[in-house]
């Protein structure tokens, strides 16, 4: 057990002296406040449909938009855009070793295989949680400071408005379950990265592999529909849930369900395979 | 004297039937290593003879197609943190986590070990001239540095077995000579054993005492220098004397030497190792002065001579 925490610091120290690890926070910490400026410049449209909506029941009178209004439209990047960063560096943990000749280092020392895989899956939970926090801090810290804080309008199957503090608990949960998402997507890499021996193959491959996963998920045609309940993809809206009344805490728990059984299943098939691996590089 | 003859049969390094099959090819087959405590094995061969794989796999870096390894009595498959916890290795290469300082790597993989201080990275980067540029990033090193890094994180733990994979590749005369040095050093202080593969023989002849040459996977030859060499033409005794025409004349009227030439100032006898100082009385008796007697094993001569005949075969 000692030694697999000595793993995990040795992986950490890996991870966060790698120029790449950075390209995540430097962007989310740039961009977001970014966005945060120019909306507080030239402003933020809401869809004509959401404003038809509002006008019909209520006397408009101000601003919806604020930091929480808009941190929560850019929680939509956790599922394209920002598995990216995750995936930089999930995907070079494995592959970049082995890439580099550096597993000729690790594994002759007396460590477990096993060990070494579970430290890099743990070390690099750290490094996703660390990245997704980083986003909602920043989003939610940039936006209060730019743009103020209020009541939260969420336009989801009718207008749903949630006070400051209610909010602020919403969003705490909506970013648990994206750094649980988020933590299946680094499962992903990993385990595609324990197949290859360069590290483009599993970034491009993790991406390729959830960007159609995605696509299969949304399209709702009965063909596809037996489908889904088998693509990880179909739970990523998870962190949306949270902003409902009530909270749909059975669907939450059904979707972690779902999304912890692919990655026990990304774990396992990362373990048979890293195990086996010949070290030839 | 009981002690020291188990001491003599202790095998620190043991495989049976040892084998490796790449698709189709037979990369090692069958290879029965024999290494006892204390010796500096020589792991010798051709490229693409077999010597990484086989050092891979007793590093557990590739698994094994047939056969067994043992080391320190033990299976790495079921004992390898008790096995790799003794065993320092540099295997295929110096490669490192480049975007870390040469101290940063050492400071992790000593942790993995277990608790090395600083002094004792310190020390072995002193033993590699690598002190004044510890804290740079291994990415600004050049091969040869990379190379002596390598080497000290074999030594970091002080282990009792030391696997050097082609540990001369990219170093300096200096350096070569300062690696043979840290070996002898440590054998001689610790009573390390190493198993040092190479296929350039002229620098590791000088100090194994044992040694194994492989060629297409195969052990051909395997055993101490000493006894594999001293029965060919490859084993020699020189002698610098005042009179070197009298003193073959001497030798040549005595039974003690097989062959005598004159060479490069020296005489070169083809003898036994228990000859050689009734050689130096009879030299001497007769009014000759005697300044050097060296035992020479001219390995590099007999290692090409093997494969040929191999190959020939």
């Amino acid at each position: 057990m000692f030694k697999l925490f000595i793993l995990i610091k040795v992986e950490l120290i890996k991870i966060f002296a790698k120029p790449r690890t950075y390209i995540g926070f430097i962007t989310v910490g740039v961009l977001i406040p970014l966005i945060m400026v120019l909306i507080r410049w030239f402003g933020f449209a809401l869809p004509e449909y959401y404003l038809r909506q509002l006008s019909q029941n209520f006397d408009m009178q101000g601003s919806l938009v604020n930091g929480y209004l808009v941190s929560y439209y850019l929680m939509s990047i956790l599922w394209i855009h920002f598995p990216f960063f995750i995936i930089l560096v999930a995907g070079d943990s494995f592959a970049g070793e082995d890439s580099h000749g550096t597993f000729r280092l690790l594994l002759t020392r007396p460590v477990s295989r096993i060990q070494v895989l579970t430290a890099k899956y743990i070390s690099t939970f750290i490094y996703t949680a660390t990245m997704v926090s980083f986003l909602g801090v920043i989003s939610l810290g940039s936006g209060n400071l730019l743009l103020g804080s209020g009541d939260l309008f969420v336009f989801d199957k009718g207008i749903l408005i949630l006070s400051q503090n209610e909010a602020v608990s919403r969003f705490l949960i909506a970013y648990s379950l994206a750094i649980f998402v988020q933590l299946v997507v680094a499962s992903l890499a990993i385990l595609l990265s324990t197949i290859s021996e360069n590290p483009v193959g599993p970034i491009v491959g993790s991406y390729a592999v959830i960007i159609v996963s995605i696509i299969l998920s949304m399209i709702k045609v009965d063909a596809l529909r037996g489908l889904h309940p088998y693509l990880f993809t179909s739970y990523f809206d998870v962190f949306f849930a949270p902003f409902a009344d009530p909270i749909p805490w059975k669907e939450i728990w059904g979707s972690v369900f779902a999304l912890f059984k692919f990655g026990v299943l990304f774990f396992i098939l990362s373990v048979i395979r890293f195990v086996r691996k010949d070290i030839t590089s | 004297m009981a002690s020291k003859k188990k001491v003599q049969h202790e095998f620190i390094i043991r495989t049976i039937n040892l084998s490796k099959k790449y698709n189709r090819l037979w990369a090692v087959r069958n290879m029965d290593l024999r290494v006892e405590r204390g010796q500096i094995f020589g792991f010798l061969g051709p490229n693409g003879a077999g010597k990484s794989t086989t050092i891979r796999m007793l590093m557990s870096l590739i698994s094994v197609t047939k056969g067994t390894i043992e080391i320190y009595g033990m299976n790495p498959n079921y004992k390898s943190a008790a096995i790799y916890s003794r065993v320092g290795a540099l295997v295929d290469g110096s490669d490192f986590y480049h975007y870390l300082s040469g101290y940063q790597n050492l400071r992790i993989l000593g942790d993995l070990n277990g608790h090395i201080t600083k002094s004792r990275i310190e020390e072995v980067l002193e033993m590699v001239s690598l002190t004044e540029k510890q804290h740079e990033k291994v990415k600004k090193y050049s091969h040869g540095m990379r190379q002596r890094l390598g080497i000290a994180q074999a030594f970091l733990h002080r282990p009792e077995l030391v696997i050097l994979d082609e540990p001369m590749t990219n170093l300096s005369p200096e350096g070569i000579r300062d690696v043979r040095e840290m070996i002898r050093y440590y054998r001689e202080e610790y009573g390390t054993t190493f198993f040092i593969s190479s296929h350039r023989l002229y620098e590791i002849q000088q100090i194994c005492t044992h040694m194994a040459v492989v060629d297409e996977g195969q052990i051909i030859v395997q055993g101490s220098v000493e006894d594999i060499l001293q029965n060919t033409e490859y084993f020699i005794t020189e002698i610098e004397t005042n009179d070197l025409e009298k003193s073959k004349k001497i030798l040549d009227e005595s039974e003690l030497a097989e062959e005598i030439v004159i060479s490069h100032q020296k005489l070169k006898i083809h003898t036994t190792p228990e000859n050689r100082p009734a050689i130096v009385k009879l030299l001497v008796e007769n009014n000759i002065d005697v300044s050097t007697v060296m035992p020479r094993t001219n390995l590099e001569d007999y290692y090409l001579s093997i494969i040929k005949e191999k190959h020939k075969a």
